[in-house]
C-alpha cells in the first residue's frame, strides 16, 4: 500500500545505479590492456569524469519529469529528428544488451561449460531477462538492494580473504603508461561501466520523486564506482604483472584463495555474482530497448513486442562477434566510439536545446 | 532447426490470441513485423547462414572510413 | 489464405467490439430448488402443505399441529428439522408455555392471541427469535435450524433460535502442535471459532461481517478484522472479493481462499491460514483481515508475506534467542528443500571440479555401479519419496508408521546395496525431505520448485540453477498479496521491520506494528523504553 504501483522511488533508484554499475565488474577488463597495474587511476579518473557526464543526463530529466527520452527527443527535435535520434538511442540500447548477453555467454562457455552450445546460454539468459522485464520495472527495483547486497558482500569476503596474498609492490611504478594508453582507458571505462547508465532516461520517467534523483543517482554511481575500483585495486594486488595475461583476471585472483584446502574454489562465487549482477544490468537494458521501441510506435504497453525483441537479441548477440578475441579487440575501439555522440554529449545537447527554447512548461502539459 | 519452429510456434500461440481479442490493432501489427524479422533471423541462424554483425559495418566506418582509433600502445 | 486470415482477425476484432457494446451480466440461476417468493398465507394448512412441498417431504421434517389458548380456540403449529434442532428446548420454552401455561389466560386476554409478535413478547421464554413474513425467508430459517411458529390467521411466522449442531469440542490442533502456547484450536462450528477470537480480544473495536456464500450449502462466512487498525481498503476489497463469488458450495476454506487470490496461477500461496485462536489473534493485531467459514477449523487471513511461512506463534512464547536460531534454521530447510537434489545433480554431472577432491572420490566411488544418471536416480528417489509421504498421510496413523519403516529399509538399505542408488543420493534426498518438513506453510511450493530446479539442474547444470533462482525471485518480488508486497519487508527493504524476518527481536523491541499495512492508523504497539531493568536506586 505505501508503494504505488509503476513507480519506483529514490533508494531503490540508487541501489538500481549501484547495481547497474557494479555490472560491468567484469568489463573492467577491457581497460587492463591499456594501463595494466595503473587500471585503479583510471578508474578513479573515470569516476571523475563520468560524473558531470551523468549528471547532464540526471538533469535532462529533472526538467522533463515523468517522461522518458524518446518523449522528451520528440518534444526538443520535433517529431522527424526526434524519431531519428531515439533511433540512435535504440540502436544503443539493443547492442549494449547484445554485449551483456553475450558477456554471460562467453563466461559460461569458457569457464563453465564448454561443451555448451553458446547459443543455448544465450537464449536461456534472455528469455531469464524477458521474464524480469514482463514483470515490470518495480519488481527489479525491489529487488535492487538485494542483488547490491549479495554482491558487496561477496566482494568484501573475496578481498579480506586475499589480503593475504596482496603485495602493494605491484603497483609500482607509478606514472609509467603513456598518456593516449591512459586516456583510451579512461574512455572505455567511462563508457561501459557508467555510462551505460544512459538507459536510466528511460527509467527516470517512473521516478515518485524525480527532483530529488540527482543526489542519489551521483552516489549510486560513486559507490558503483569504488567497488570497480575495488576489484581493480585486488586484481593487481594479486596478480601482479601478469594481470594483462588472464582473460578474467577476477576469477584468476580469485582461484588463488585456499584456507585449510577446503575454500578452494571461491572463483564460483565470483560466477554467481557476475551473473546476478549482469542480469540486473540486462534486464535494465532490456527494459529500456522494449519501453523504447514501444514508445516510438506508439503502442500501450510493451509487453507483446518483448518476446520477439529478445528472440532478435539472442540472434544479434550470437552473431555480433566472432570470438571473445574480437568482442574485447573491436569494443576496445569502434565499440565505444561508435556511442562517444550519444553518451556523453546527446543529453548534454538535448538540455541546452531545451533550455534554450524554454520547453518544458506549456507543451508539457498539453501532451500528457 | 526443429527447436526454432517449436519455439516460435509456442510464442505466437502465448501471444497472439490476447493480441486478437482485445483488438488492439496497432499492437497487433507490431507483434507481427518484430515476429517475423525475428523468426526469419533465428531460420537463418539455424540454417549456418552467415548473419552480417552491425559491429562489422560499425568497425568499417568508424576504424577505416573515419580513422577513429587509439594507437596501439608499445 | 491471407485473405482467409485476415477475415478472421476482422471477426475477432468485431466479436471483441461486439463484448464489450453487449457487455451484460448473467445471473442465471443455478438452485434446482424453485423459491416460492410468496407471502405467508392466512391459511394454516395451506403453510404446511407449502412447506412440506418445498422441503419435498423429507423424513426429517417436523409438523406438530396443536391448539392453544382459552378453551384450546386457536390452532398453530411448528415446524422443524429434526435433526437440526434441540428437542429439549422446544418442548420445554415452546411447547410447554403455549399449550400449557396459555390455558389460564382469560379469555379476553387471548382475544388478539394471533397477533404472533404478541406470543414472542409474552409467551415464549426463549432468547432468540425474529419474525418472518416471506415463505423463502422461513425455509431458510428453518434449514439453519430455527423452528417455525405458524398461527392460524396470521399472515406473519416466528423463527425460534433452536438450534443443536453437533461438533468437536475445542482441541488441540494437528497441523500446529507447540510446546509452549496455548493448545486450544478451532474446530468445525464457526460460532465457537468467533467465541475463541473475541475471547483474545476484547475489545468493540473487533468486526465481525457476516455473509452467507454458496447456493446450495449457503455457508456462513465471516469477515473479522479490528476496525481500528485493520486497513479500511483490504477490508472493503476482502468485502469486494468475497461477495463477487457465485459458487453452488463453498464446503472447505480452500474454496473461498482460490477465489480472493491475487495470484491464482502462482505456486506460491498469497493467503495464510492457521488453525489456532492465537495466531490469529496476532495476525488481527498486526491490522489483518481473517476470514472464518463455517465447517472448517481453518480461517483464512490477509494479506499474506512471504516471510510469516518462516515464522511459528511459538517464536513469540519462547525466548528470542532460540527463536531467532530457528527462524535462521527454517530459511535454511526451506533453501534445501527446493535445491537439495539439484544442486547434487549440478555438482555432480556438470561441475565436479568444484567438488573438494576427498569428497569427490567418495561420491564417485558410491556411484560407481549404479547404472542410472544422476539426474534419473534424483528423480526416482524424490518421487518415491513423495509417495511415501502421501501415503503415510492417508492411512490410520498405526499403518503410516509402517509405510515408512519399509520406504526407509527398502529405499535406504536395500536400494543402496542392490546398486540402484547411490548412498551419497540417500543422503541428500533424504535431507532435502526433513528440511520440506521444516516449513510447512510452503509444502507446495517447495515440492514444485524441487521438480523445477532438478530439470534445469539436468539440462544446464549451475547456469540452469542459477536462471532458475533468478526467475524465482523476479516472480516473488511481482507478486502482491492485497496490495502489499509479498516479499515485504525484504523487498522493497524496511528497516524497521526486519527485526521480524530473519530473526526474532525480543517482544520488547518491536514495538511498531507492521507498516505495509499501515493506512492512517498509529503504528506503536506499545510504550517504548520497556526493556526490563532494574530499578534506578535513590540515593
Amino acid at each position: 500500500m505505501n508503494v504505488e504501483r509503476g513507480k519506483i522511488n529514490v533508494t531503490q533508484l540508487f541501489f538500481c545505479v549501484t547495481g547497474f554499475v557494479e555490472g560491468s565488474v567484469l568489463l573492467v577488463n577491457f581497460a587492463v590492456d591499456m594501463t595494466k597495474s595503473q587500471t585503479w587511476m583510471a578508474v578513479l579518473a573515470s569516476i571523475a569524469v563520468a560524473i558531470p557526464v551523468i549528471y547532464s543526463y540526471v538533469a535532462l530529466a529533472t526538467r522533463f519529469p515523468g517522461l522518458n527520452v524518446i518523449q522528451i527527443n520528440d518534444i526538443v527535435y520535433g517529431p522527424i529528428l526526434g524519431k531519428l535520434i531515439s533511433l540512435y538511442y535504440i540502436f544503443f540500447f539493443a547492442l549494449t544488451f547484445s554485449f551483456n548477453n553475450r558477456d554471460i555467454g562467453e563466461l559460461y562457455k569458457i569457464f563453465i561449460m564448454p561443451d555448451a552450445p553458446m547459443i543455448f546460454f544465450l537464449a536461456a539468459f534472455a528469455v531469464t531477462c524477458a521474464y524480469a522485464v514482463h514483470k515490470g520495472l518495480e519488481p527489479l527495483a525491489r529487488v535492487s538492494h538485494i542483488i547490491v547486497a549479495i554482491s558487496f558482500t561477496v566482494m568484501l569476503l573475496i578481498f579480506l580473504l586475499l589480503i593475504d596474498i596482496m603485495d602493494f609492490s605491484n603497483f609500482l611504478p607509478l606514472f609509467d603508461v603513456p598518456l593516449i594508453s591512459f586516456i583510451h582507458s579512461v574512455h572505455v571505462i567511462t563508457a561501459i561501466p557508467f555510462c551505460e547508465s544512459i538507459a536510466f532516461l528511460m527509467i527516470f520517467g517512473s521516478l515518485d520523486k524525480t527532483e530529488k534523483a540527482a543526489k542519489y543517482v551521483i552516489w549510486g554511481l560513486i559507490s558503483g564506482g569504488f567497488i570497480l575500483l575495488n576489484v581493480a585495486v585486488r586484481n593487481t594486488a594479486v596478480l601482479g604483472n601478469t594481470v594483462t595475461i588472464w582473460t578474467s583476471t577476477s576469477f584468476e585472483s580469485t582461484r588463488l584463495i585456499d584456507i585449510g584446502t577446503v575454500l578452494t574454489r571461491m572463483d564460483l562465487w565470483i560466477g554467481v555474482i557476475q551473473t546476478i549482477l549482469i542480469f540486473f544490468k540486462a534486464s535494465l537494458l532490456l527494459y529500456a530497448l522494449a519501453t523504447s521501441v514501444a514508445q516510438i510506435l506508439g503502442l500501450k504497453s510493451y509487453l507483446p513486442i518483448l518476446l520477439p525483441l529478445t528472440a532478435i537479441e539472442v540472434i544479434l548477440s550470437a552473431t555480433v562477434y566472432q570470438s571473445p578475441v574480437d568482442h574485447a579487440m573491436t569494443t576496445q575501439n569502434a565499440g565505444i566510439f561508435y556511442s562517444t555522440p550519444l553518451l556523453y554529449f546527446t543529453p548534454a545537447i538535448t538540455l541546452l536545446i531545451a533550455v534554450i527554447r524554454k520547453l518544458p512548461k506549456s507543451k508539457r502539459r498539453k501532451r500528457s | 532447426m526443429i527447436y526454432v519452429l517449436t519455439i516460435y510456434t509456442l510464442v505466437a500461440i502465448i501471444n497472439l490470441p490476447p493480441l486478437i481479442k482485445n483488438g488492439q490493432k496497432r499492437e497487433l501489427f507490431a507483434f507481427i513485423a518484430f515476429f517475423i524479422v525475428a523468426f526469419v533471423l533465428s531460420l537463418l541462424y539455424a540454417m549456418d547462414i552467415e548473419i552480417p554483425s552491425p559491429m562489422e559495418g560499425l568497425k568499417y566506418l568508424i576504424e577505416d572510413f573515419m580513422g577513429l582509433k587509439y594507437p596501439e600502445p608499445k | 489464405m491471407f485473405g482467409y486470415l485476415t477475415r478472421k482477425i476482422n471477426y475477432y476484432f468485431l466479436k471483441a467490439a461486439n463484448d464489450k457494446a453487449n457487455f451484460r451480466t448473467n445471473t442465471g440461476s443455478a438452485t434446482p430448488v424453485s423459491i416460492i417468493a410468496e407471502p405467508i398465507d392466512k391459511d394454516l394448512s395451506k403453510n404446511i402443505e407449502n412447506v412440506k412441498n418445498v422441503m419435498s417431504n423429507s423424513c426429517d421434517l417436523a409438523v406438530h399441529e396443536f391448539c392453544f389458548g382459552y378453551n384450546r380456540k386457536h390452532t398453530g403449529a411448528l415446524i422443524y428439522i429434526s435433526s437440526l434442532t434441540d428437542r429439549g428446548e422446544i418442548h420445554k420454552h415452546v411447547l410447554n408455555p403455549l399449550m400449557y401455561d396459555s390455558l389460564m389466560l382469560k379469555n379476553n386476554e387471548t382475544e388478539n392471541m394471533f397477533d404472533i409478535e404478541d406470543i414472542g413478547r409474552s409467551l415464549l421464554s426463549i432468547t432468540e427469535y425474529s419474525v418472518i413474513i416471506q415463505l423463502k425467508e422461513l425455509i431458510e430459517k428453518l434449514l439453519s435450524g430455527s423452528s417455525i411458529l405458524l398461527v392460524h390467521g396470521s399472515t406473519k411466522a416466528l423463527a425460534i433460535n433452536t438450534i443443536k449442531v453437533e461438533t468437536r469440542g475445542v482441541q488441540e490442533p494437528d497441523t500446529e502442535s507447540v510446546v509452549r502456547g496455548p493448545r486450544e484450536g478451532f474446530n468445525e462450528n464457526i460460532k465457537t471459532n468467533i467465541s475463541l477470537i473475541r475471547r483474545k480480544l476484547k475489545d468493540p473495536a473487533l468486526c465481525i461481517e457476516e455473509m452467507t456464500i454458496g447456493e446450495l450449502s449457503n455457508t456462513k462466512v465471516a469477515i473479522v478484522y479490528l476496525k481500528t487498525l485493520a486497513n479500511p481498503k483490504i477490508v472493503d476489497e476482502v468485502r469486494k472479493r468475497l461477495s463477487r463469488i457465485k459458487i453452488d458450495a463453498i464446503l472447505e476454506s480452500g474454496y473461498i481462499e482460490e477465489f480472493i487470490e491475487d495470484a491464482p496461477y502462482s505456486i506460491f500461496s498469497t493467503v495464510s491460514n492457521s488453525e489456532k485462536p492465537d495466531k490469529v489473534a496476532s495476525k488481527l493485531l498486526e491490522g489483518r483481515v481473517a476470514i472464518l467459514v463455517d465447517g472448517t477449523p481453518f480461517v483464512l487471513m490477509v494479506p499474506m508475506i512471504f516471510a510469516e511461512s518462516f515464522q511459528s506463534s511459538e517464536d513469540y512464547y519462547s525466548r528470542p534467542f532460540l527463536s531467532s536460531i530457528l527462524r535462521i534454521l527454517r530459511i535454511i530447510a526451506f533453501f534445501l528443500s527446493i535445491l537439495g537434489p539439484a544442486l547434487y545433480v549440478a555438482l555432480t554431472v556438470f561441475h565436479q571440479e568444484l567438488i573438494p577432491t576427498q569428497l569427490l572420490i567418495s561420491v564417485a566411488a558410491g556411484h560407481e555401479k549404479v547404472p542410472f544418471p544422476a539426474i534419473l536416480e534424483a528423480l526416482l528417489m524424490l518421487i518415491v519419496f513423495d509417495i511415501l509421504r502421501e501415503a503415510g498421510v492417508r492411512l490410520p496413523s498405526a499403518i503410516g508408521q509402517t509405510i515408512s519403516i519399509v520406504g526407509a529399509l527398502v529405499l535406504g538399505q536395500a536400494a543402496v546395496e542392490a546398486g540402484l542408488i547411490s548412498p551419497i543420493m540417500v543422503i541428500v534426498v533424504a535431507t532435502t525431505a526433513i528440511s520440506s518438513f521444516a516449513v510447512t506453510p510452503q509444502t507446495d511450493s517447495s515440492t514444485v520448485l524441487r521438480y523445477f530446479y532438478l530439470f534445469l539442474a539436468g539440462i544446464a547444470g549451475g547456469f540452469g540453477v542459477m536462471m532458475g533462482m533468478l526467475i524465482t525471485l523476479m516472480h516473488l518480488a511481482s507478486l502482491r498479496s492485497f496490495g502489499v508486497p509479498y516479499l515485504w519487508p525484504v523487498a522493497p527493504l524496511n528497516f524497521s521491520a526486519l527485526k521480524d524476518v530473519f530473526i526474532r527481536a525480543p517482544i520488547w523491541k518491536m514495538d511498531k506494528r507492521p507498516s505495509a499495512l499501515k493506512w492512517d492508523v498509529d503504528l506503536q504497539r506499545q510504550s517504548r523504553n520497556l526493556r526490563p531493568s532494574p530499578e534506578k536506586q535513590e540515593q
